[in-house]
């Protein structure tokens, strides 16, 4: 790893796509400021520059000893001097973050993990995996017998237990039964929203139709930040510096569903979008990127803005 | 043949036992590491027992899983699950939400509060005991949670236990240990001590080695016990359990004990040792278990389903939840 590069981006070997792909399009302008680097390089890395900002992205699917391992190396450019954002042994990953914001009266749903053997408290649930963002892997599920016997078939089939959460269903759709999920970027000091979708379908992934009211309604929500705030806070309990917090709304309050460390910055949709001056959403896509390209070179510890140290 | 399945790192548990009282074993029992598991695309016929399974990580144990399904599908003798038996955390929580044992344990990562004092902290995978003192109230747990943060440790793997009292009235403790081997359940001693932490023999007074004598020779849990390991889906291990206002507490079961250690073993042989005649009987019963579970010759067992690519980086010890 150069002296040169002064943003390194932190992925595991999986993953490194998000990044790579935002640099090679729209994130051009930071590409000769950014290297994004695999944790396996990173640890075998023989020299490190501690006049360089380090992103750890994509921590949560870090295990235990991982985590420790890469700590060592965050701990020596700590030392050192580097800024770094997300570290590895304090991030809270998805259970430790739900459970919080349970805890803390910020989200009306609980989370259970499957070896934990609590009840849910109410029905529907559904079951994801802890560490994945590949959303739901049942149906909702209506009762305490219907997840028994799902429980039951994931056991017959060895999936294993362990990673495995409950989550408590809470129904955001409108009148119309259309669902909301809003998403927003942390990037070091500077939080900003990035997008509202909409879906037909309570497992949101992507848009799903468009009108020029939910353009109109998106375009006031990034305008206007309306949960800042609030997001901010939960960012800093979940000592995140870097990275996309999923929510929705429900009677005006946030409801958290997960921090993604490493999260997509723009889809191939929102870059045609982008591109198309036609689209109901292409100036905003555009200043949406803008904005985030001025946040990221600010992380920088060359730059005014980023010469501030590490924000942990 | 038997073989018997453990870390790299941990498997003088049955190196040393064949080594030493379980000598005759010693061409019978073959000990494999996960590692070497792991990569055999052929599997040897015989008895397999899937120890040390508590330091398997989730991918670590997902990558085995079509090993042990072979073995299923053969028909053999196989001891544990590693995808289905449980670990510490989650026998804990089991056994409470039954409301067998009347104390409960979260991880630090739950956020929920002990609903009562005195809490120690531990780690989810190791058996290496309490990592506190015994911690009177929320104040005293909030501040050590902060020291251990300080110290760079993993939050992930910390297990806030309550304390259960097991002394007598006269301040002594007893953690019982029996082990399941198979079918058989086999007491294996009853330590005594002054200490919350009890690791060994603290006391030695004739009434307390008369007391196990008498226990190793009744077997009187040994039902309850049997319910226990069932509940856990696990066919080996050591239990360790005590005794509070009469009532059965389990603490653990260690899915990789040590068969006898170094100090019992010299009891063993030491023919004026109070100790010595009982745990020669212990030995006995513990290598006809482990005999009997010897089916003798058959043909190799392929591994035919694809093992899963879970891996981000070598090492995955200790860590629940995530990959």
């Amino acid at each position: 790893m150069g002296a040169d590069a002064l943003i390194y981006y932190l992925t595991t070997e999986k993953h490194p796509y998000t990044m790579r792909e935002f640099l090679a399009g729209l994130g051009k302008p930071l590409a000769d400021r950014v290297r994004v680097v695999v944790y396996s390089d990173f640890l075998a890395a023989k020299a490190l520059s501690a006049k360089a900002t380090y992103v750890f992205a994509d921590v949560d699917r870090l295990s235990g000893s991982q985590s420790t391992t890469v700590f060592s190396r965050w701990k020596r450019l700590a030392d050192a001097g580097a800024r770094l954002l997300n570290h590895p042994l304090r991030v809270m990953r998805r259970y430790d973050l739900l459970r919080w914001a349970r805890e803390n009266g910020i989200n009306s749903f609980d989370s259970y993990m499957v070896i934990e053997h609590r009840k849910p408290k109410r029905f529907p649930v559904f079951i994801r995996r802890a560490h994945d963002h590949e959303g739901s892997i049942s149906p909702l599920i209506r009762s305490q017998e219907e997840l028994d016997q799902v429980l039951a078939n994931m056991r017959a089939a060895h999936e294993w237990p362990g990673d495995k959460l409950i989550t408590e269903y809470i129904d955001v759709s409108d009148k119309d039964g259309v669902f909301r999920k809003y998403a927003a970027f942390r990037i070091g000091d500077t939080l900003m929203p990035r997008q509202i979708m909409a879906a037909k379908q309570w497992v949101v992934k992507r848009p799903e139709f468009d009108s020029p009211e939910l353009a109109a309604q998106e375009a006031a929500y990034l305008r206007a930040n309306p949960h800042g705030e609030l997001l901010l806070r939960i960012f800093k309990a979940a000592q995140i510096e870097y990275g996309r917090i999923d929510y929705c709304v429900v009677d005006g309050q946030p409801q958290v569903f997960e921090i993604n460390t490493n999260p997509s910055i723009i889809g191939e949709r929102s870059t045609a979008q982008v591109n198309d001056p036609n689209s109901l959403r292409g100036g905003t896509y555009r200043a949406i990127i803008q904005k985030y390209i001025e946040a990221f070179a600010a992380l920088d510890i060359g730059s005014p803005a980023g010469a501030r140290g590490s924000p942990s | 043949m038997i073989y018997y399945l453990s870390t790299q790192k941990h498997a003088y548990t049955i190196v040393e036992f064949l080594a030493g009282p379980g000598e005759e074993l010693a061409d019978r029992i073959t000990p494999v590491s996960y590692r070497d598991f792991r990569a055999m695309k052929t599997l040897p016929y015989g008895a397999w027992i899937f120890s040390d399974i508590d330091r398997l990580s989730g991918s670590q144990s997902a990558q085995i899983s079509p090993h042990w399904r072979a073995l299923k599908d053969a028909g053999v003798p196989v001891l544990n699950d590693p995808i289905n038996s449980m670990r510490r955390y989650e026998l804990l929580r089991a056994l409470n939400e039954a409301g067998s044992n009347d104390f409960d344990a979260c991880l630090f990562i739950e956020h929920r509060k002990p609903t009562r004092f005195p809490v120690f902290v531990r780690k989810v995978s190791d058996h290496g005991g309490a990592r506190s003192a015994l911690l009177h109230d929320q104040a005293a747990l909030d501040a050590e949670l902060a020291r251990l943060d300080a110290e760079g440790t993993w939050p992930g793997d910390k297990l806030i236990v309550e304390f259960v009292e097991t002394a007598d009235n006269a301040g002594i403790r007893r953690k019982y240990a029996a082990l399941r081997i198979g079918n058989r359940l086999i007491p294996r001693q009853i330590l005594h001590s002054r200490e919350w932490v009890i690791k060994r023999h603290d006391l030695h007074d004739p009434e307390f080695v008369t007391e196990e004598i008498e226990y190793l020779a009744a077997n009187p849990d040994a039902e309850k016990l049997m319910a226990v390991f069932d509940l856990a889906n696990m066919q080996f291990g050591r239990i360790d359990y005590g005794f509070a206002n009469g009532r059965l507490q389990v603490f653990e079961i260690n899915a990789n004990p040590t068969i006898i250690g170094r100090r019992s073993t010299v009891a063993l042989d030491d023919p004026d040792s109070p100790r010595g005649v009982t745990y020669r009987g212990v030995m006995e019963r513990v290598i006809d278990a482990l005999a009997a579970l010897d089916i003798g010759d058959g043909p190799p067992i392929e591994v035919t389903a694809q093992i899963p690519d879970w891996n981000l980086l070598p090492d995955h010890s200790g860590s629940i939840l995530v990959p």
